[in-house]
């Protein structure tokens, strides 16, 4: 049967439906023969990225090769835009009916959006087969109207790297409450750092900074959820409380110079040349740029925000890192699909433990990689919080305003009305 | 003609119809008659109105700017004294540039640790957050457009200059008027034409005023900084409110429209 002749007689009697329960069977490399026989690619892939920096390319192109050397798969291209632009340009090319065929998708306020323009195909009957089982939780994270409709390839935490000369040099130790890390500011200043250096130019670090403090002012964990759903409103005590968090570091002197106008490549800069004690937020996407920029040659490690009293244990903000969707247009869904499931593929996720990425799953043997930041981060993410809004207008009122109150020009009650506001 | 109603009329019409609607931007099946109720939101919407007020304090204030040092600098070239061919390419470089690029200069130069800032600790004065705090990031802004536009109206006036009849100067000289009174009351009046076509191109200008915008403050820090264009722009792709930017870009139309309108009239009136 020619393979024309084959694509059509599998597409005629849904012979490709059974073929995923059968790659689900039988596992990752099995599963993947399956699929490309059901629906070949009909031509290069393409897939689009923003993450063109730091060391994402290179898993990108490790999968890639792994694909490419497939016996009968068609090429990969993968186009990088800067995240600016990146959302503008895949709306544009999914309203234009072309779109890529596989994208990385944003968590926030634009995955319903695109879900909500029926632009995503669900994948929920492909999830079960031929993938790694991902993270329930993170999973749970990513249904909306009932389905999923993206598969993460990583998580992170977000949380505060610190350099061990400059604390040392100033004799401060890790804090361990909110008033101990606003306190290390001056001594670090007198030993000659700036203390805490945050990216806020970047827009969704400041979001990050509010989250951070709605993980310990949110005992019930899901505040912002209830919020969306309309159950509280978003000027509850909490989200105050949390905001009120923020204004108090802000007023304490705990950021360093440059304030809103810093964004990631100055503070990975400053903090490289040693110039700043800290950064946040440091995530794995964030541990290359660090070592590229100081040449590995500073030392450092990674705390959680303190709870405030210090009563509680640290926890760090995380979520998904990198997911991918596709799209409902696209040509070669399902070689997208396992092109996701060569990521994900038992060889993939070494590519990515090698590289200091948690991947979404717990089938990865993350104890392979035994240096001390990548320990500690996957450490941090047994307890992390999410860090979402997906409301997009909610998400912007929350970076702009917390901009704000980070330069001292806005209350944390202004903050939540802000919120509230923009919910409607 | 009939790439130009495909190229030019057939978008225009779009957004105007857009406008009227209620749209995500991706089916077109999807798209909702709203009547004028995007026009009634944005009379109520704050961002919006604060976006049209800074606007027009943009237009207002690089316009002022531009004009008085285009026409100086336009001066200073055409009287030919030394160093002023130097003025002259110093004044018109900028104007090569990209937006895109000049936004990217000044956000160097004035960032944390930008030269400006290094400059001003060699002084031992405080760095200054231009980008954080609202009215140095508008002020910083209206720096970088004056910077790239100003050798555009100094061309103007010095295309102007070069047709002003020298004995009018000359017997003003000869009445005992001062460089002042010859510039006040000879030169100004022979330019209040220009003057008036080229403060009415700024504004046509100044009204989709984007690129500069969008790469040096992103409208920010909060919103002090957002103009009409990225507010639309954010309305259009953060959002997917297509429907309420078509309303948006359809005012900025309107708004272009009235000030080349009011160009023809004033250029119509001097030649009549």
């Amino acid at each position: 049967m020619s393979e024309i002749d084959r694509r059509r007689f599998l597409r005629l009697t849904g012979l490709g439906v059974a073929g995923m329960g059968l790659g689900s069977g039988l596992g990752t490399g099995l599963g993947r023969g399956v699929y490309a026989s059901a629906a070949p690619a009909t031509g290069d892939l393409e897939m689009w990225s923003w993450n063109g920096d730091g060391t994402y390319p290179e898993i990108h192109q490790a999968a890639r090769a792994q694909w490419e050397a497939a016996d009968d798969a068609n090429g990969l291209r993968v186009t990088y835009t800067d995240f600016g632009q990146y959302v503008t340009r895949l709306k544009t090319v999914l309203a234009g009916g072309v779109p890529p065929d596989l994208v990385q998708m944003p968590w926030a306020g634009e995955y319903h959006d695109i879900i909500d323009a029926n632009q995503l195909l669900a994948l929920d009957d492909v999830i079960g087969a031929g993938f790694p089982a991902l993270f329930q939780p993170i999973m749970d994270s990513l249904v909306y109207n009932d389905k999923t409709w993206a598969i993460p390839l990583d998580v992170n935490t977000l949380t505060i790297g610190y350099n061990l000369v400059a604390f040392e040099e100033a004799g401060v130790e890790v804090p361990t409450s909110l008033d101990e890390l606003i306190a290390i500011a001056e001594p670090l200043r007198a030993a000659g750092y700036e203390p805490l250096g945050v990216s806020a130019k970047d827009g969704w670090p400041m979001g990050d900074l509010w989250f951070a403090q709605v993980a310990y002012t949110d005992q019930s964990g899901d505040a912002i959820r209830r919020a969306e759903r309309g159950e509280i409103s978003w000027d509850d005590d909490v989200f105050v409380a949390a905001a009120a968090n923020v204004e108090k570091m802000a007023k304490g002197g705990l950021f360093a110079e440059g304030g809103s106008a810093n964004d990631t490549a100055t503070i990975v800069g400053q903090f490289a040349t040693e110039r700043f004690a800290m950064m946040y937020p440091v995530g794995n996407f964030l541990t290359g740029l660090i070592d590229q920029t100081s040449g590995g040659e500073v030392a450092y490690d990674l705390f959680a925000f303190p709870s405030p009293d210090g009563s509680q244990d640290s926890i760090s903000t995380g979520g998904v890192a990198e997911m991918f969707s596709v799209p409902m247009n696209g040509e070669n869904a399902e070689a997208a699909i396992e092109l996701m499931r060569t990521f994900l593929s038992p060889e993939g996720l070494v590519e990515l433990v090698d590289r200091d990425f948690i991947p979404a799953t717990g089938d990865a043997d993350t104890a392979a990689n035994d240096d001390p930041i990548y320990v500690k981060m996957t450490s941090f993410q047994e307890n992390a919080q999410t860090r979402v809004i997906y409301d997009p207008e909610v998400y912007a009122a929350l970076t702009n305003e917390m901009t704000s109150l980070y330069n001292g020009d806005s209350t944390p009650d202004d903050v939540v009305k802000a919120l509230a506001d923009a919910a409607g | 003609m009939l790439l130009f109603i495909v190229i030019l009329l057939v978008p225009v019409v779009a957004v105007i119809v857009l406008g009227f609607s209620g749209w995500t931007g991706f089916d077109l099946q999807q798209i909702r008659w709203e009547g004028a109720r995007n026009y009634w939101e944005l009379t109520k919407d704050s961002f919006f109105l604060a976006a049209f007020r800074h606007t027009v304090v943009l237009i207002a204030a690089t316009a002022l700017l531009m004009n008085a040092l285009g026409l100086a600098a336009a001066m200073v070239v055409n009287s030919r004294v030394r160093g002023s061919e130097f003025l002259r390419i110093a004044m018109f470089l900028p104007l090569g540039l990209s937006p895109i690029i000049t936004a990217v200069i000044w956000q160097r130069m004035l960032g944390p640790f930008g030269i400006v800032n290094e400059a001003l600790g060699w002084f031992g004065i405080s760095p200054v957050d231009f980008f954080g705090q609202p009215r140095m990031a508008f002020i910083a802004l209206i720096a970088a457009y004056v910077w790239q536009y100003a050798g555009y109206n100094m061309l103007l006036y010095y295309a102007a200059l070069q047709s002003l009849p020298t004995e009018r100067v000359e017997a003003a000289a000869v009445d005992g008027a001062s460089k002042w009174g010859q510039f006040r009351h000879v030169v100004l009046p022979y330019l209040r034409p220009v003057v008036a076509v080229v403060v009415i191109l700024n504004l046509i200008g100044g009204w989709k005023i984007f690129d500069i915008v969008y790469v040096l403050t992103g409208g920010g820090p909060n919103r002090a900084t957002d103009v009409l264009a990225t507010y639309l722009y954010e309305q259009s792709f953060t959002f997917s409110n297509v429907g309420y930017a078509s309303a948006i870009a359809t005012i900025i139309i309107g708004l272009a429209v009235v000030s080349s309108l009011t160009r023809r009239a004033v250029a119509g009136s001097d030649t009549a």
